[in-house]
């Protein structure tokens, strides 16, 4: 069985309610879990609409889910695992993104696309509500890139679906924005090196005033992306920091070729010896994390906020 | 003053600073300096009733202990004669039974701390050269695990102990392992380490990086036999990468068919999230993560 991925465009809360209560219902009597990720004001009408069956559906706040693409993923993935776990053998799912600031729409638009390859062998059915009232055009039209199954009016199949290594190659991830000159800029020749960037991203955080606890992750992902780019990259290697009171950006710069896969950090790690381990924790822990290849220069950045 | 001499005199600060239940990694590289620090620690030790072990290797700097002591207008022979001091050789000691274990060297430091304390002497200071390992690759190969053993009973017994390492001659992959397992050290980089508490309780201590994966793999599989409980103490991991935990997972594995799960007890934040992240708990099914 494969994932069923399917967009609804809608442009009313009754159409809304018409289509995913009964979809869900149809997957509580077929014994299959049912979740509905959506925001607050759309759970009251589809535990209405749902009736009896809305006590089977688990309900999850769009905005708490909708967080950060790949931590969304890893939640995706544990969910499914845990359905499986307690006999259920198929999920349905309502899951409306919350594509937040517009700076952050093609992050999202590249998550719908990722999910295609990511869950392509889950035993499940998904559909995307997208509110032509409150979205962008642009991101409306890029839900038909992202799916294979659109419903506008009626179900059918999306002529303008793209396969997500396509998608993905040719949408990239926006950096984070940062200022021209950055606070620091180190050298990274080694391993030492690492740790020493380690060290001057703990100092400038505690001068900020975080706490331990919120700085220990930002030093894994420091970690993580340096060695990679120790390993895997070529030149000249350099670190870049920028700081303000409640974010703080890395940069990680050399000459390699960029990612051979452009799925690599959506993808779970099979197993703690397969490569794109910290790859994947960095896109975990990291509010905001974009490569870039251009020019001959890879380019890694991500952000932290407190 | 140049980096050599810094490192010296803070190798020789480190031997004369001692106290009851260090464990110090004594590693030098200019044997008068070394000699210099020895003769300190003896008189140091003899000076505070101490019963002192010296075990040493030809051509090392404790081939020269009596006559150091002399000069220093000590009574070497009348302290031998009653045991006070005793100068063996290491070789001949740690790999007297037929085994050629080294660890014989942790019941024979033992047995002489308990005659010492029945004698109304306040405990044990001893010294071990350690060059002999050198060409005993089985010995050396069970060297860190002997190192644990008797870091355990340093803390459990009145002993002070210096382990000397000449660096001209040790692998620094070997050393650093060595360093690993002694309260104290005398070189001042790196702060990975795993020595015992009191409890018997092993603790591994300081950042667990990818520098640091290979040496924690080795030191978890190489000191396994030697462990008294299977807990180990991460508290004091105040950093771990992706390359340090899968090291663990893999050391804990390696182990389990002897040693059984390995509990990891205090794992920091970072520790579980990489885990839990990672989904590595079906990986890694010998390894428990414990508040």
């Amino acid at each position: 069985m494969a994932l069923l991925h399917e967009a609804l465009i809608y442009d009313d809360d009754e159409k809304f309610v018409a289509v995913l209560a009964p979809f869900l219902a149809e997957g509580v009597r077929r014994r299959e879990a049912a979740v509905a990720v959506v925001p607050e004001h759309h759970a009251g009408p589809l535990r209405e609409g749902l009736g009896a069956d809305a006590d089977e559906v688990r309900f999850i706040e769009s905005a708490d889910w909708y967080r950060r693409p790949a931590s969304t993923i890893a939640g995706w993935s544990g969910l499914v695992a845990d359905a499986i776990e307690r006999g259920y053998s198929s999920v349905r799912i309502v899951g409306e993104v919350e594509f937040g600031a517009g700076e952050r729409h093609d992050s999202w638009t590249r998550y719908e696309s990722a999910l295609n390859d990511v869950f392509a062998t889950l035993p499940g059915w998904a559909i995307c509500p997208y509110d032509t009232r409150r979205l962008p055009g642009r991101v409306v039209a890029d839900a038909l890139r992202t799916h294979p199954v659109v419903r506008a009016g009626r179900r059918a199949p999306s002529e303008l679906y793209e396969e997500p290594d396509d998608l993905l190659r040719a949408m990239a991830e926006p950096l984070p924005p940062v200022s021209p000159v950055p606070l620091v800029a180190l050298r990274l020749t080694d391993p030492l090196s690492v740790r020493r960037a380690r060290r001057t991203i703990e100092a400038i955080a505690h001068n900020l005033g975080w706490d331990r606890a919120a700085v220990s992750g930002l030093l894994l992902v420091v970690s993580e992306i340096a060695l990679n780019s120790l390993i895997h990259g070529r030149g000249d290697r350099r670190i870049h920091i920028w700081a303000e009171q409640s974010s703080i950006t890395c940069e990680v710069i050399d000459d390699g070729d960029g990612l051979a896969d452009p799925l690599a950090g959506y993808r779970p790690p099979e197993n703690p010896r397969s490569a794109g381990v910290g790859l994947w924790l960095a896109n975990q822990l990291s509010d905001w994390l974009s490569i870039e290849h251009r020019d001959g220069a890879n380019r890694v950045r991500f952000r932290f906020s407190r | 003053m140049m980096l050599g001499e810094v490192t010296i005199v803070l190798a020789v600060r480190a031997v004369s600073d001692l106290t009851v239940h260090d464990h110090l990694c004594f590693v030098y590289d200019r044997p008068a300096e070394a000699r210099q620090s020895l003769l300190d620690y003896v008189v140091a030790g003899l000076a505070r009733c101490e019963r002192v072990h010296v075990y040493r290797e030809p051509g090392a700097p404790g081939a020269t202990i009596e006559k150091g002591l002399r000069a220093a207008g000590l009574p070497v022979s009348d302290l031998m004669a009653s045991g006070m001091l005793l100068v063996g050789s290491a070789g001949e000691t740690c790999l007297a039974g037929d085994d050629g274990d080294a660890a014989r060297l942790v019941d024979v430091v033992a047995t002489a701390t308990r005659a010492a304390l029945d004698e109304g002497l306040t405990g044990l200071r001893v010294y071990v050269e350690t060059g002999f390992l050198l060409d005993q690759p089985d010995a050396l190969a069970a060297w860190p695990g002997c190192e644990l053993r008797f870091d355990l009973l340093a803390k459990q017994l009145p002993i002070t102990a210096v382990c000397a390492y000449d660096v001209r001659e040790w692998t620094p992959g070997n050393l650093a392992l060595a360093e690993m397992v002694h309260t104290r050290r005398s070189r001042h980089h790196g702060a990975l380490r795993m020595h015992a508490g009191r409890d018997g309780t092993l603790r591994l201590s300081g950042e667990v990086d990818w520098s640091a994966a290979d040496q924690v793999y080795r030191l978890l599989v190489k000191t396994a036999w030697s462990r008294p409980t299977p807990v180990l103490d991460v508290s004091g991991v105040s950093f771990v990468d992706v390359s340090g935990a899968r090291s663990i997972g893999t050391a804990c594995e390696a182990i389990a068919g002897r040693h059984g799960p390995t509990r990891l007890r205090a794992a920091p934040p970072l520790l579980r999230e990489i885990w839990d992240s990672a989904t590595w708990s079906a990986s890694f099914p010998s390894v428990r993560l414990e508040d």
